[in-house]
């Protein structure tokens, strides 16, 4: 009995790591392809708020829950754009950029979202997505429940790892997508048109972290609040840098944070004698302690953050 | 190559950025337009809405001595971001380290170590620096030892200092069931300068400070050796310099000034720690640092328009009852449009 709990305990605990990945995976892939042309996304935390709030917004009025998805993802992608333009067509700096992108969207958020509920209109809340189990998969021991048992949503974010690896690694948009990154100069020279992969990296980039607050919000807690995203964004970031701009290993990054969050949810729950602010902190500091642990080992694409003139040469 | 590429962008010639206007101008009143789209979507007057704001900011004694009060954390956050950036290091941590001042301004202000009356105000002071100093330093030292990323190292940062500030005050230092500290000794508190408001003597700390800072930066060896370290780390270090030293020590100047930051909230206006200590003003630092160009005295001048807009804004906000991140859409619009005019691009690498 006591090892059939232990047991039970142990796969609910891998099946919400997986679960609370998810958001982390979707914006992490994104901030991927965008970093790889060149592009540091530090407002990848506003899209995520942005896709958030657009999803849970449009699945309240639709009463859809895809619907709200779609739009989320649209949001994400909006904002996105607005940076690419910003930090590729005008050559603004992308961290400062970046930031005050994360102020505007957190403002415009709350803001809206207190002005359309405002009391006593309550505000809503929506059923999560249902889980899909996948048939004869989810039967498996063990595995069917940890693997097989989420919300459809999480089975995209697995194929997403899958596709972005193929698009970055096998095909030539991939490969005109590094070569913005690491040598912007000769990818022109080449022949590409180094303004618009950036741009579509950046817009695809910020569309898979709008995807990552819709699953947030619409996915999995059927709510908004503002602040929702509470850092996953900054967290992706590191993710990023911890798997070595690699989808696969991505995944495996994301799933790392999934489980610190899951550990740290289920120690909360059951009355953990250390406070639970601290609890709070411990994704943070597991970053700075992956930060440490890959700092020299990982590179940056050699061009990130700096912004490209068309007919220049860097040294 | 490493994350030097991003750091290049801090060594270009630095010159304060308030004088090519036309296109700077264009672009916050674009901004403002584009605010006033969204005040009219939620149904408020925008014409109405920004007469509040100006009146708000300087329509009386209350409205420009408040301003002035709210100079003062955007004041020294500006600077602690503007010294980090001078020897280009990306202090994105000014927000944490203001927290970690405060609360260390907060735990030697409750004077539970029965300090004189006459050394508690300097003491609170110290320890906020300290404080301050120590959290910048750390992160300035995982940089120099690891290589680690400091602008990701510096937004973690700022989260840890943030739980535990929250700690502080839901635990060890709460009081009933409001998630605050109890109040400092008066003998704590920065004298009030002006009778009546709330201009407290943090702004003459902050206006010192710019001031020590413009020496230091142009006048001093350090000074010299940290701008050619933001110019060419690698020239430096071969030229002799202790490059990771001065880096070090340049944090923990910065992050005592954001310290000093939270000593201001604390000692000067709230009077206890509590969680709406700073509503961002690590990170509007960074935007008062780079419209100041990196500059100490034109710092000054950049954080008083950017706390005459939070006031504005603020004094707008409650008129129209709109949420207080009205602050942040607006601040956010006007800066991110000035990005896009290219008003901050001479910062740009030109290598």
């Amino acid at each position: 009995m006591d090892l059939f709990l232990q047991v039970f305990f142990w796969v609910l605990l891998l099946q919400a790591s997986i679960s609370i990945a998810a958001p982390i995976l979707f914006a992490a892939l994104g901030e991927c392809v965008a970093e790889r042309a060149g592009f540091m996304n530090i407002g990848i935390e506003g899209m995520m708020t942005v896709g958030a709030w657009a999803a849970f917004l449009a699945a309240v009025f639709t009463g859809n829950s895809w619907a709200g998805i779609g739009i989320g993802t649209l949001g994400g992608g909006l904002i996105a754009l607005l940076a690419a333009w910003i930090c590729v067509s005008r050559g603004a700096d992308q961290i400062v950029t970046g930031i005050m992108l994360n102020l505007f969207c957190l403002g415009l958020t709350s803001v809206s979202f207190g002005a359309i509920f405002v009391a006593p209109r309550p505000v809503p809340t929506l059923d999560p997505m249902a889980v899909y189990r996948i048939p004869f998969l989810s039967d498996l021991p063990y595995v069917g429940k940890i693997l097989f048992s989420h919300s459809p949503l999480v089975y995209v974010a697995f194929a997403l790892v899958v596709l972005l690896f193929v698009l970055l690694n096998r095909t030539t948009l991939g490969l005109q997508i590094r070569a913005v990154g690491e040598k912007p100069e000769a990818a022109e020279a080449a022949g590409v048109d180094v303004f618009r992969i950036r741009y579509f990296a950046i817009v695809v980039g910020g569309a898979l972290a709008g995807l990552g607050g819709a699953v947030l919000s619409v996915g999995q807690l059927g709510l908004f609040s503002d602040f929702m995203t509470g850092g996953r964004g900054f967290i992706a970031l590191a993710v990023v840098v911890f798997a070595r701009w690699d989808p696969v290993k991505i995944l495996g990054a994301s799933l790392l944070f999934g489980l610190a969050e899951a550990v740290q949810a289920r120690l909360q729950a059951v009355g953990a004698p250390v406070p639970h602010e601290f609890l709070l902190m411990l994704p943070y500091v597991l970053t700075i302690v992956v930060l440490l642990g890959v700092a020299g080992k990982s590179s940056y694409p050699s061009a990130v953050g700096l912004p490209f003139v068309r007919g220049t040469r860097r040294n | 190559m490493s994350f030097e590429a991003i750091a290049r962008r801090a060594r270009g010639e630095l010159r304060p950025a308030l004088g090519a206007v036309a296109g700077p101008a264009i672009a916050v009143i674009a901004a403002l337009a584009v605010t006033s789209l969204i005040l009219l979507a939620l149904g408020v007057d925008p014409v109405a809405a920004y007469g509040h704001a100006i009146r708000g900011a300087f329509g009386d004694t209350i409205g420009l001595t408040e301003t002035l009060v709210k100079t003062v954390p955007l004041l020294l956050t500006g600077l602690a971001v503007a010294l980090a950036f001078r020897c280009g290091f990306w202090n994105i941590g000014a927000e944490g380290q203001l927290f970690v001042g405060a609360l260390a301004a907060v735990g030697v202000g409750m004077n539970d170590l029965q300090l004189a009356p006459v050394l508690l105000l300097p003491a609170v002071i110290a320890a906020g620096f300290l404080a301050g100093g120590l959290w910048g330093s750390i992160a300035g030292a995982l940089k120099v030892r690891f290589g680690a990323n400091e602008v990701l190292v510096t937004l973690m940062m700022n989260y840890i200092a943030i739980f535990g500030a929250s700690y502080m005050i839901n635990g060890p230092w709460a009081v009933g069931l409001i998630p605050q500290s109890r109040d400092i000794d008066p003998a704590a508190a920065l004298p009030i300068l002006w009778a009546g408001t709330r201009l407290h003597a943090g702004i003459l700390i902050a206006a010192v400070s710019a001031v020590l800072l413009y020496v230091l930066v142009f006048h001093t060896r350090l000074g010299f050796e940290l701008r050619a370290i933001g110019y060419n780390p690698d020239a430096s270090r071969a030229s002799g310099m202790p490059v990771g030293r001065n880096v070090v020590l340049a944090l923990f100047i910065a992050g005592g000034l954001a310290g000093l930051a939270g000593v201001g909230e604390v000692a000067g206006v709230h009077h206890a720690m509590m969680e709406s200590i700073s509503p961002g003003y690590g990170y509007i630092g960074i935007v008062v640092a780079l419209i100041g160009g990196l500059h100490p005295l034109w710092t000054i001048v950049s954080a008083f328009m950017f706390s005459a807009l939070f006031i504005g804004v603020d004094a707008m906000q409650r008129a129209v009852g709109l949420s207080t991140a009205m602050v942040w859409l607006i601040q956010g619009s006007v800066v991110l449009a000035l990005l896009a005019s290219r008003a901050f691009n001479r910062y740009a690498a030109r290598g």
